[in-house]
């Protein structure tokens, strides 16, 4: 049986900090076997999960984020990089970045609805506020926050929870 | 550091179990990661940092917060010392092997050649099937990223990498430069010689941990209790 979201055509992917984190992750514990950072790992536990993932982002021809994002997963970087080899983690962003063609669009504070940014914080109102910017795209955006989703769709915003993804 | 005059630490020692948890078991993790890779051929090389990214020099596996244990074990026991500078030359000779072929694949016209000819096959079959995956900017750096993929043996990627179908379609024909052996023979004996190295390595650590485990009276791995039971 198809995917539930095969019918569901938007073009562009906007990555929230999470499913990238996973996707990192991932490979990170069971492509390069740094085992360490296996307890790290909350939402793609298997192989299959991983590929149902993958073959989610690939049905997008672009990718983007914000350069906020970027940033936290940066800090969450360093963070795992005191458990592996130095610039180990960082190689698998480098391969993912490049390989998947994720571009980087800013989005300026003062462009954000405040309250937006008092509820959800200064990256997911980001993201928020570039799939709004990016409408005529049909854009998606992938997250592991659930009140994003709800807040997506008063925005007639395409949304998407990474397990509606791994468990379908 | 200059070796101390030590006591000889006791049962259940804190410091040994340091050296054994914190030391020596990630250690043989990182040796036991290199073999892993090895024995498929990769050598996990990368075109943009011109050295193996999965496999590092021995400190590199210890976390940065524990290196003063690491320092610790090698000041009480210096033969490991020379052991993981033979490591780290057999490592230097492996990059240097990987680089150095990188280097005559790209200078090698008949794999420039090839790499052109398969993005002018994979560009010509994007026009009949559209939704086959654009190259994008990837395609200015092909021929290197194809060259690390030879250096891997790398078989298949993962599916939503953008080179993931090209890979696919040309793989067979590009892989025949592994069977070139004047291109490739110094780096498959710098990957054998250097899993031997680290084979060797392995074995030697896990006599120590054996010793240390006798002596001190003290689990080879860490157990949840231990040092609730201390």
């Amino acid at each position: 049986m198809a995917p539930f979201y095969a019918s569901i055509q938007p073009k562009t992917l906007i990555f929230d900090t999470g499913p990238l984190r996973e996707l990192f992750l991932f490979q990170a514990v069971h492509d390069y076997k740094l085992s360490r950072l296996g307890n790290l790992l909350k939402h793609v536990k298997t192989r299959i999960q991983f590929r149902k993932l993958t073959d989610y982002i690939e049905r997008f021809n672009t990718k983007t984020t914000t350069p906020l994002v970027v940033a936290e997963i940066s800090y969450w970087i360093g963070e795992a990089e005191k458990r592996t080899p130095p610039g180990a983690v960082w190689a698998i962003a480098f391969e993912q970045f490049l390989q998947m063609h994720i571009d980087e669009r800013l989005i300026k504070l003062l462009e954000m609805p405040r309250k937006v940014v008092e509820r959800f914080g200064a990256t997911d109102a980001r993201v928020l506020q570039l799939g709004l910017s990016m409408l005529p795209e049909r854009p998606a955006i992938l997250t592991v926050e659930r009140p994003m989703l709800g807040v997506c769709q008063r925005h007639q915003l395409e949304a998407i929870h990474i397990e509606s993804v791994i468990w379908n | 550091m200059n070796r101390r005059v030590a006591k000889q630490p006791k049962k259940r020692s804190q410091r040994v179990a340091a050296w054994i948890y914190e030391v020596i078991n990630p250690i043989i993790e990182g040796l036991e990661r290199e073999l892993y890779f090895l024995q498929s051929g990769n050598a996990t090389w990368r075109y943009f940092s011109q050295r193996c990214e999965f496999i590092r020099p021995v400190q590199e596996y210890v976390e940065s917060a524990q290196l003063p244990n690491y320092s610790d074990f090698l000041v009480e026991h210096p033969e490991f010392k020379k052991k993981f500078q033979t490591h780290e030359k057999s490592l230097s000779a492996l990059n240097n092997s990987a680089n150095a072929l990188y280097r005559a694949l790209l200078a090698n016209p008949q794999f420039a050649e090839k790499v052109s000819s398969s993005i002018r096959m994979y560009e010509e079959l994007r026009l009949k099937e559209p939704h086959t995956p654009d190259l994008g900017y990837i395609k200015q750096d092909l021929d290197k990223l194809m060259a690390e993929y030879l250096i891997n043996d790398i078989s298949d990627l993962p599916s939503h990498y953008a080179t993931a179908r090209f890979w696919a379609l040309t793989s067979s024909d590009l892989r025949a430069f592994r069977n070139s052996t004047d291109l490739f023979d110094s780096l498959r004996t710098a990957e054998s010689m250097f899993a031997a190295e680290s084979q060797r390595l392995i074995s030697d650590l896990e006599i120590k941990r054996g010793k240390f485990s006798d002596t001190f009276d003290l689990p080879a791995a860490r157990t949840s209790d231990f040092f609730l039971n201390r």
